[in-house]
Order: structure tokens, then C-alpha cells, then sequence
């Protein structure tokens, strides 16, 4: 009869999805289910009869073999006892196990057996720290979002005449925002190559942007922080271009930008408009010239040149681009150089 | 007080550089990585650097903290994020961003007389 039963609980054990083990009151083991043994890669043999917190999913951790025969004083005083653990599995690899201990009583109330039952939340527990790491990450970003806006804002109403800066800032602020829907998708790409950041900032300037406009890149693609900031000197140049230049609604202008990198790793940048009407003026000012001649150099990597020429205007700049194709933010703290919080 | 700015993000930097300007001091450039900064520091002398912990050469803020103390040069973090800055990170004053030009002039306050305070009238804006 009793082998019956020690059979049946046998059967019982290996028929649930958790790891389980059924001991005696003062934690020996009297039987373990076939998965417990399994992702530990050993035999029941190894295990019967022995203390559980000797078992091999707890050898590696004296502090952990310490709690578990913890647990075992207090679930044989008839108490419920939970807790997540690492455990030791085969080749001496490791799970997060939710684990819980509970007394099985006999008919006066005494603790007649144990149950040992575990459940692998290794997945959930990544799961978990992923979603941490990306919640922690979206917190940094709008913090960077943020202070690039007060900055845009700041320079707008120190360098923008009064009767425009609103609109200006309006203007820089679309850009920022519509060059971040490029990477705003939660996996979305953290890199975007020059001719899609290009094309998304100056589609609002030309209805025919395609006949006008022509955007010229290789394959190097550019972080997210950095696009933006291309982005706004792109927003800058195309807003001079509208009012003074080829992208002037009543003209027939062309404009060329390019960003290319050659077989020495000098990448150079260009934006040369070509238009037929002499305008009053087609080099940026105040705020417009003063960002673009900063961010570019220092994107780019090398001087920047802007100037009328007898058909246009263009702005050239050349250097080793470190600043543009560098990691940004995100890359650098999952690749560990980075270890903001 | 000549202010050197540590700071890779270049539309902060320009903001940072205008608003050292408005409260009287001089600033005299920004750069993005640790490297430039202590070359620059060479070339400008400043009397404080203003420095974000992380730029473009990656989480090198921190340890250019301790380079500028053990050279003496007084420091100000910059920062979005300063928590795992350590107790001991060498520089007068902590602010975070977004950077509120009170703070900045307080900070500036705590630069030791001898690098230059008092030479400029700060005033807030």
C-alpha cells in the first residue's frame, strides 16, 4: 500500500511543470521529480536520503544552503516559506528559481513531509531587467531631450529677433522633433544614414523636394543624438535657403547636400544651392551661422566654410568625423564604457 | 573667471558658453572629450572647468574630476544624471541639467578666491 502511494507522489512529482521534491520534516530528501535532477544533471541516487540544502543546486552558495535549511527549521514549525534563489544547474550554469517550501500535515496538524517546489523565472527575471534597463534609458533620453530644447530655446531668445524667435524656435523644435520620430520605435534603429535624417528635415521646405533637392550619403549611418543635431544644422541652412536661396518658394533654385566618407576616412560634408536670382543675402546669421559653424566643425570634425559663390552659396566642411559616427549614449553604457544611471 | 566647457552635446555647450557670458565671466571654449579637455585646460588656463560626466569619449567625466583636482584646476559637474558620482569627486560644486543660470553663478561662488573669484560681477538673469 505505502509503496502504492510513494509510487503515485513519484508520479505526482514528475507529472508538474515545476521543479519539486518531497523531504522529511527535518529535510531529508525522499524524493525529487525527474526535471529537478535533470537540469542538474544528476541522479536520484545523488540526492536521496541526503540533507536538501546539500544538493547541487545550492553547493555553489554556503550563504544560500544556510536559508534553505532555514526555511526547512520553519516549514517543519508548519510555516509557508517563499523565496526566488540562484541555483546551480547542469555544467555550472545558473537559474533564477521562484522557489516556495511547504509542510504537508498529518491529521493531528503535525508536519508529516515537505514539498520542495521551484519554477525557473530566469526568462521573466531577464524580462524584468530589460524593461528596467530601457525605462532608465527613455528617463535619460528625455532628460537629454530636455536640456537640448532649453538650450535651443535659450539661443533662440538671445539671438533671434523678437518679432520671429517664437517662430524660429517653433521651427527648430519640429526639426528635433521630427528627426527623433526616426528613432522613436522602442526597437527601433539607434543609427540612421544622412540621406534619411536629410530628406526628413528638408520635406517641409519645397513641395518638390524631389525635382530641387538633391540628397546625397554613403552607408555610414549616424546615432540618434548626433542626427539630431545634424538635423538642426540642416534646419538652419534650409530656412536661410527658403528665404534667401534656392529653396525660395518663388525661384528655381537647386540645392545639393552630401555627406560622404572616402577610402581615408575623411568625410566630407556639403550643401551647395544654386539659384539664378541674386539674393539679398544667403549666409545665415546671428544664432544660424554661429550653430552651424559650431556643431558642423565639431561634427565633422574639421572647419567649416560658408560662402557666396557666383551661382549660389554653399557651406563645405571636411574632417575625421569622430563626434558623428561615435556611439552615442545608449551604445556606450550597454557596451559598459558608459555607466550612467 | 575663465570658464572652460567639458560638454558634448554642442547646442548645450553654446547655451552654457552664452549664459557664462551674461553673468560676466569668459568663457573660453568647449570641448567633448576628456583628451581635449586637459590639452585645452593647457592652452586656456581656465579658472574652473564646467564638466558633464559623460561625453563623447564615453563615461570620462568622472575621472577627469580627479585629473583637474590633482592639477589643481577647480571643477563644476554639469550633469544629467550624477548618481554614481563618487563622495570624493573633486569638484566645488555639482549641478544638474537642465542648467538654471542661478545655479551656475552659486557654483561659481564656490570657486577658491585665489582662481579669480570676485573678478566678475555675476548677475542673474
Amino acid at each position: 500500500m505505502q509503496e502504492r502511494l510513494d509510487d503515485r507522489v513519484h508520479q505526482l512529482l514528475n507529472k508538474i511543470v515545476a521543479f519539486a521534491a518531497l523531504l522529511a520534516p527535518d529535510g531529508r530528501v525522499k524524493d525529487v521529480s525527474q526535471s529537478a535532477l535533470d537540469v542538474a544533471g544528476i541522479d536520484q541516487a545523488d540526492v536521496t536520503g541526503r540533507p536538501f540544502w546539500q544538493g547541487y543546486w545550492f553547493s555553489h552558495d554556503a550563504e544560500l544552503q544556510h536559508r534553505v535549511r532555514q526555511a526547512i527549521d520553519r516549514a517543519g514549525q508548519g510555516e509557508t516559506v517563499r523565496f526566488d534563489f540562484i541555483a546551480r544547474v547542469r555544467d555550472d550554469n545558473r537559474l533564477i528559481v521562484e522557489f516556495q517550501l511547504a509542510p504537508i500535515l498529518g491529521p493531528d496538524g503535525d508536519v508529516q513531509e515537505l514539498i520542495a517546489s521551484g519554477v525557473d523565472v530566469s526568462e521573466r527575471e531577464a524580462n524584468r531587467q530589460r524593461a528596467e534597463t530601457a525605462l532608465r534609458e527613455a528617463s535619460h533620453r528625455m532628460k537629454n531631450l530636455f536640456a537640448t530644447v532649453r538650450s535651443v530655446a535659450n539661443l533662440t531668445k538671445r539671438l533671434s529677433p523678437g518679432d520671429r524667435a517664437l517662430d524660429d524656435f517653433i521651427g527648430r523644435l519640429d526639426t528635433l522633433a521630427g528627426v527623433h520620430r526616426l528613432f522613436s520605435s522602442f526597437d527601433g534603429p539607434e543609427r540612421a544614414e544622412f540621406e534619411v535624417v536629410a530628406r526628413r528635415v528638408l520635406e517641409p521646405y519645397a513641395d518638390d523636394t524631389e525635382s530641387r533637392v538633391t540628397v546625397r550619403g554613403d552607408c555610414s549611418s549616424i546615432p540618434r543624438d548626433q542626427a539630431k543635431l545634424l538635423g538642426l544644422c540642416l534646419h538652419e541652412m534650409a530656412t536661410n535657403s527658403v528665404k534667401h536661396g534656392a529653396l525660395s518658394p518663388c525661384g528655381a533654385g537647386r540645392l545639393e547636400t552630401s555627406l560622404v566618407t572616402d577610402r581615408d576616412g575623411l568625410t566630407t560634408f556639403s550643401w551647395i544651392e544654386s539659384f539664378e536670382t541674386a539674393p539679398t543675402t544667403s549666409e545665415p546669421g546671428g544664432y544660424g551661422l554661429n550653430f552651424i559653424k559650431t556643431t558642423l566643425a565639431g561634427l565633422v570634425g574639421g572647419p567649416v566654410h560658408a560662402a557666396r559663390t557666383r551661382g549660389g552659396f554653399e557651406i563645405l566642411a571636411s574632417g575625421r568625423a569622430d563626434d558623428l559616427f561615435r556611439r552615442d549614449g545608449a551604445q556606450l553604457r550597454r557596451e559598459g564604457t558608459d555607466l550612467r544611471g | 573667471m575663465k570658464v572652460l566647457i567639458c560638454e558634448d552635446n554642442f547646442v548645450v555647450a553654446l547655451d552654457m558658453q552664452e549664459q557664462v557670458r551674461e553673468i560676466g565671466h569668459e568663457p573660453v571654449g568647449f570641448v567633448t572629450r576628456s583628451s581635449e579637455c586637459l590639452s585645452a585646460v593647457e592652452r586656456t588656463r581656465p579658472d574652473v572647468v564646467l564638466v558633464d560626466l559623460s561625453l563623447a569619449d564615453g563615461r570620462t567625466g568622472p575621472k577627469l574630476l580627479e585629473t583637474l583636482s590633482e592639477m589643481g584646476v577647480p571643477s563644476i559637474v554639469v550633469s544629467g544624471e550624477y548618481g554614481f558620482l563618487p563622495d570624493d569627486h573633486g569638484a566645488v560644486a555639482v549641478i544638474e541639467k537642465p542648467l538654471h543660470v542661478r545655479q551656475l553663478v552659486r557654483a561659481l561662488s564656490l570657486v577658491p578666491d585665489d582662481r579669480g573669484l570676485g573678478e566678475a560681477e555675476p548677475e542673474t538673469t
